[in-house]
């Protein structure tokens, strides 16, 4: 495989490479590699605090690199249950909820691309309205108790699986890289809309689709706000809520002054440590998707 | 046959339903000390706030402490006891949200501050307490708290003085500790400053002499905060109990008043002298100014003591040879004047029957049983051996203990039985806090910090009755160009800061805080004919 | 009469044709559209909210109608328009930098022939989207601060002088903007690749057999293969011109800023209203900042099919 990308390439840049080529090429890795290590930066910050012992952390010693070499903190919360419940939590609620967005924005999407039909755009717009326009914490809230979603895992699952830009994305995408042509064969052959969409259309928008996975996914485990209300017993507690809780640094000295004694006070290293632990499966997830990016390439050997 | 049994089975069940009915109802009685309880004859559910602080240990709402309550409360009077997560960082959002409904909200509500207290009255989230019943079934929590702290309750609801609210006992327990380096005081030669002149006497000399090393700062100093920034010890001349009430204020600062001024102008001269960072108002959450102490790097520090604090343990690991001593309270106040404090109110949090609960009589029945002195004690000491050892007589806790009864909450069940008490009853002496809060070898600090109590004259503030609605209106604006204010005029160049200040102090007085003033005063007046 | 008549079979018998071939597409469409009425719909009953005065225990509907008392409260107040220009000035910014920032980055990365290199640099990238503004704030500040910030201590160390990053409120804002473009461009990239990627690679053989050069083929070949991406995306963020993040302001605010340039609308909705529980002002406030997005958005969707692109309607 390896070599037969490269002899493909060899001849074509032999004959194609020019000085000027070579120092773009000289160029942009230079540059790429600033931004990468600008990026890396802060995150290695992070690391390294988690690997330090708590008193060089709060003498800010740390930058760069561990100093006072310590794994107390990854003891600490390994060896914790309840943080690999949030994390299951986390992993089963990011799973289905990337399952049921990608539903949502599939079915959406794709007749929305179709310009002759009727609703078009008034479907279009009603989808993009909600995308400026919401009830506020409240009403959601209310509707979350109504529906009698509060405290269930529904409650994290089902109003944000319904993104319009996610659906406006996947539109898009649809409408600037698949040709008419390709779904009219497709029809011509006795094709209906429902073998055209899982056919043609999804197996075509691979790059689009491990997009929008992403997308899903890591809005998903990212986010705790809505956890913060709609959830309140601890046991089901996503990764992130424990990690909001655990960061709510301006409540640890309120905790001394109220509690004195206060017995569990969580160290910065246990803090660094957390946000590694809740950041690094979600990070791992992004090499899987990325080989779906290069089989996009494909589109125009199968128009072919 | 086969008739005949169902006929039988039919028999039984209408039976057991009317012996079921027949006990399905309420059992009145009176404990020992004289409280009514009702036992339920169909089980009720008692719906409780909890402070949720920390999300890395057991269940706050569901623990081996909770089960206890259950075991020992709800089931000897059929009540279920359901605990409901407070966030503690967001916790007025939280408990609005949850007065959204009557399925969602929580038979009781909470809080430390009486602004907020009042806020809850006139949203109606609170239910007004029938003080016939009190008496009925709360005898315990009456003795417990005492009449002064249950009088802090009443509040003035459409021109009515009711009882609206059940505060919690709190015990004057002060660990909060300014410490200097007594080692950096031998080395300029001077002694313990017992005024503010020679404080910054002493500061320019830790100045001078570089002791932290190049980035030397004498003195740490924070953004000043809306609850820090009382100017308690400028206050000879203003302490009449009127002004007191209308310009002393943890919420809103009032920098129009003199002693708040006088504050400002020696902060103002700290910084331009060098004796403060430079970046202090860059230090929003503190952790500068605890890098620069624990490393070593300053001379006088601020921080609540415990046990196991890092700041003391660090300080020594980066320079062993330091030593430290509690900073004199007289440091801040200008020689000659008395030395002031504000007193905390003596009350802890305040908890209210919320509009939504059906059975008030099972809160005060919840709050009159936590309130008994053997179960109080158990929830505030656990066992001996486990969470405490009895050290030359006083109940110490021990942080390490980690069984499955384990303390939950990060302040060690505070959070459980803080509807009755803020402080462990045993803990006020100075023994038992030098044993509580203070680290191995340390315990002098706190003999150091009652000397200094003690040469104190406390001010107590002003508990309004009745809410003040532009306080309400303009507080976290004000909050917000408070903090701007206070970097401009403490970096101001000293020549230019009686402008500065005055300018800026115009502005923020238009900006509502002339406004809280008037109606503070038309209030006070109204409740002190 | 009798035309009527005839008219209504056929139209009948039209409609009947087009749904016998288009049904498949509505059936389609029901899921989703069942979950925005249920999930977004229905919670937008709470729009009432700004023009009420809200209590939550008299719920949305039991709380009384105040008319347009709630909107003339938040623009009476003096500093409501510096507030709604500060947010609009930040915001230009931010779209002038961030928004070519990762279409810019994706090209590069498209450049880029080594594999290895390529992914790696490309996960890199996406790190800063994943930690909280908390944490972004706190290592920047700690990194900018005039006297001891790790920045100022080299310059000073190398013989340079100290400047007050966060203190004066110009550079304030370059900080603020290139640590929002620095947490977002990588992220960013990701869409702009997707569609890089689905540009077919004939175009680019054609182009190499036609002897055009590196620029030539990103100048004729990709920015014309992701002008739709692009367009798309830039009507959207149009649409959030006057919102900001509170947490990014919030975070890397300070108090010799807080009231000039970190002083935006999401803040001072925070300040007047959330911070007390007027959620009345909140909601006025946010639809105020939607409709003027959406306006903008119409406006700029008309523009674009009027140019020749497909618009977001």
């Amino acid at each position: 495989m390896q070599s037969k990308a490269t002899a493909l390439k060899t001849p074509k840049r032999s004959i194609r490479e020019s000085v000027g080529s070579r120092t773009l090429d000289i160029i942009n890795y230079v540059l790429l590699t600033l931004v990468a290590l600008v990026c890396l930066l802060p995150f290695l910050h992070v690391v390294s605090m988690s690997l330090s012992s708590n008193g060089a952390v709060i003498s800010q010693k740390v930058y760069f690199f561990p100093v006072e070499w310590s794994v107390e903190g990854y003891k600490m919360v390994l060896n914790d249950p309840s943080m690999m419940r949030s994390l299951g939590i986390t992993v089963l609620l990011t799973v289905g909820f990337t399952l049921l967005g990608m539903i949502l924005t599939v079915l959406a999407a794709y007749p929305l691309t179709k310009k002759d039909l009727k609703g078009r755009s008034v479907i279009s717009f009603m989808f993009m309205f909600t995308m400026y326009f919401g009830g506020g914490l409240i009403p959601e809230y209310l509707l979350m108790n109504d529906l009698k979603m509060l405290n269930t895992l529904w409650s994290l699952l089902l109003p944000l699986a319904f993104s319009a830009y996610n659906i406006i994305i996947m539109r898009s995408f649809i409408e600037s890289s698949i040709p008419v042509s390709l779904e009219e064969a497709a029809f011509l052959d006795g094709a209906n809309y429902w073998s055209v969409l899982f056919r043609v259309v999804i197996p075509l928008c691979k790059p689009v689709l491990a997009t929008l996975c992403l997308f899903f996914a890591v809005g998903r485990w990212n986010a705790y706000g809505d956890a913060l209300y709609y959830i309140s017993t601890s046991r089901l507690y996503p990764m992130q809520l424990k990690l909001y809780y655990l960061m709510g640094m301006a409540s640890d000295a309120a905790n001394l002054a109220e509690g004195g004694a206060a017995s569990y006070v969580t160290g910065e290293v246990v803090k660094a440590t957390c946000v590694m632990f809740a950041t690094i499966p979600i990070i791992i997830l992004y090499p899987f998707l990325q080989r779906y990016f290069v089989t996009g390439i494909m589109i125009g050997a199968v128009k072919g | 046959m086969k008739k005949l049994v169902s006929v039988f089975l039919a028999l039984v069940l209408v039976l057991s339903m009317a012996s079921f009915s027949a006990l399905a109802e309420d059992k009145v009685e009176t404990t020992a000390s004289g409280a009514k309880v009702i036992t339920y004859g169909e089980q009720i559910e008692l719906k409780v706030p909890i402070y949720q602080r920390n999300g890395i240990k057991d269940p706050i709402e569901d623990n081996w402490w909770t089960h206890w309550v259950q075991e020992n409360f709800g089931d000897k009077y059929n009540i279920k006891v359901t605990y409901v997560p407070i966030s503690r960082t967001d916790e007025v959002n939280d408990f609005t949200l949850k007065m959204g409904s009557a399925d969602t909200a929580p038979d009781m509500i909470f809080h430390y501050d009486n602004p907020q207290l009042l806020a809850y009255i006139a949203q109606e989230f609170v239910q007004e307490i029938d003080e016939e019943m009190v008496k009925e079934y709360m005898p315990d929590y009456l003795a417990y708290v005492g009449d002064a702290a249950y009088q802090a309750g009443k509040y003035n609801v459409n021109g009515k003085k009711v009882q609206m609210y059940f505060p919690a006992a709190r015990d004057a327990a002060d660990n909060w500790a300014t410490v200097i380096r007594a080692d950096w005081l031998k080395k300029v030669g001077k002694e313990m400053p017992t005024s503010v002149e020679e404080y910054l006497d002493v500061l320019r000399a830790f100045r001078d002499a570089n002791l932290g090393g190049d980035y030397t700062i004498p003195a740490t100093m924070g953004l000043p905060s809306t609850t820090g920034m009382r100017a308690d010890s400028y206050r000879t001349g203003h302490t009449d109990p009127r002004e007191i009430a209308i310009y002393s204020d943890l919420q809103v600062v009032s920098l129009d008043w003199e002693p708040i001024k006088r504050n400002y102008k020696v902060m103002n001269t700290m910084y331009n002298e060098g004796l403060v960072s430079k970046d202090f108002a860059l230090d929003t959450d503190g952790s500068q100014a605890k890098s620069d102490f624990v490393n070593g790097k300053a001379g006088v520090y601020g921080f609540y003591l415990s046990s196991n604090s890092d700041v003391i343990s660090t300080l020594m690991e980066n320079c062993p040879d330091a030593e430290l001593a509690i900073l004199d309270a007289r440091s801040g106040v200008p020689a000659g004047e008395t030395l002031y404090d504000y007193m905390a109110d003596p009350i802890g949090i305040s908890t209210g029957i919320t509009a939504y609960c059906k059975h008030p009589e099972a809160v005060m029945m919840y709050i009159n049983w936590m309130s008994q002195p053997e179960v109080l004690e158990f929830l505030e000491y656990g066992v001996e051996g486990k969470h405490h050892t009895v050290v030359n007589g006083l109940k110490v806790l021990n942080s390490e203990y980690d069984g499955e009864d384990r303390f939950v909450s990060t302040n060690a069940n505070i959070d459980l039985f803080v509807m009755v008490t803020q402080t462990r009853r045993d803990a006020t002496s100075k023994e038992a806090m030098a044993a509580t809060y203070c680290p191995n070898g340390f315990e002098y600090l706190m003999d150091q910090i009652f000397e200094n109590n003690a040469r104190k004259t406390y001010i107590q503030n002003y508990r309004f009755t009745t809410p003040i609605q532009s306080q309400a209106e303009y507080g976290e604006d004000l909050r917000t160009r408070f903090q701007a204010i206070s970097a401009q005029v403490i970096t101001c160049p000293e020549a230019e800061f009686d402008a500065t200040y005055d300018s800026l102090v115009k502005e923020y007085c238009a900006a509502g805080l002339d406004e809280i003033h008037a109606e503070k005063a038309a209030v006070y007046d109204a409740e002190n004919p | 009469m009798t035309g009527r008549m005839t008219a209504r079979p056929a139209r009948r018998s039209r409609f009947t044709h087009y749904m016998g071939r288009y049904w498949p597409l509505y059936v389609m469409l029901l899921f989703p559209m069942a979950f925005c009425l249920l999930f977004k719909y229905w919670p937008m009953t709470g729009l009432a909210m700004a023009f009420k005065n809200f209590k939550i225990v008299k719920g949305i509907w039991g709380s009384p109608w105040n008319g347009i008392d709630n909107f003339k409260y938040l623009f009476s107040r003096p500093e409501s328009v510096g507030v709604i220009l500060q947010t609009l000035k930040l915001n230009l910014l931010d779209l002038a930098i961030g928004f070519p920032m990762p279409i810019l980055l994706a090209i590069m990365l498209n450049e880029v022939r080594n594999k290895a290199f390529k992914r790696i640099t490309q996960t890199v990238i996406y790190l800063p989207h994943f930690l909280s503004w908390v944490i972004i704030a706190s290592l920047f500040i700690a990194m900018l601060r005039t006297e001891t910030g790790m920045l100022n201590v080299i310059a000073a160390n190398m013989g340079g002088s100290k400047v007050p990053y966060l203190e004066d409120n110009l550079l304030w804002e370059v900080v603020y903007i290139f640590i929002g473009v620095w947490q977002s461009m990588g992220w960013g990239t990701i869409i702009y690749l997707a569609a890089i990627t689905g540009i077919s690679s004939e175009l680019y053989e054609a182009a190499t057999v036609d002897g055009a050069g590196r620029f030539a083929k990103i100048w004729h070949i990709t920015l014309p293969g992701i002008r739709g991406t692009i367009v798309t995306l830039l009507i959207m963020t149009l649409g959030r011109i006057l919102g900001s993040s509170f947490e990014r302001v919030n975070s890397l605010s300070n108090p010799y800023v807080v009231l000039k340039s970190a002083n935006v609308i999401s803040t001072y909705i925070y300040r007047v209203g959330l911070s007390n529980g007027k959620y009345h002002y909140a909601t006025a406030m946010g639809l105020f900042q939607n409709v003027i997005g959406v306006l903008l958005i119409l406006i700029a969707d008309r523009t674009a099919k009027a140019m020749g692109e497909s618009g977001l309607i």
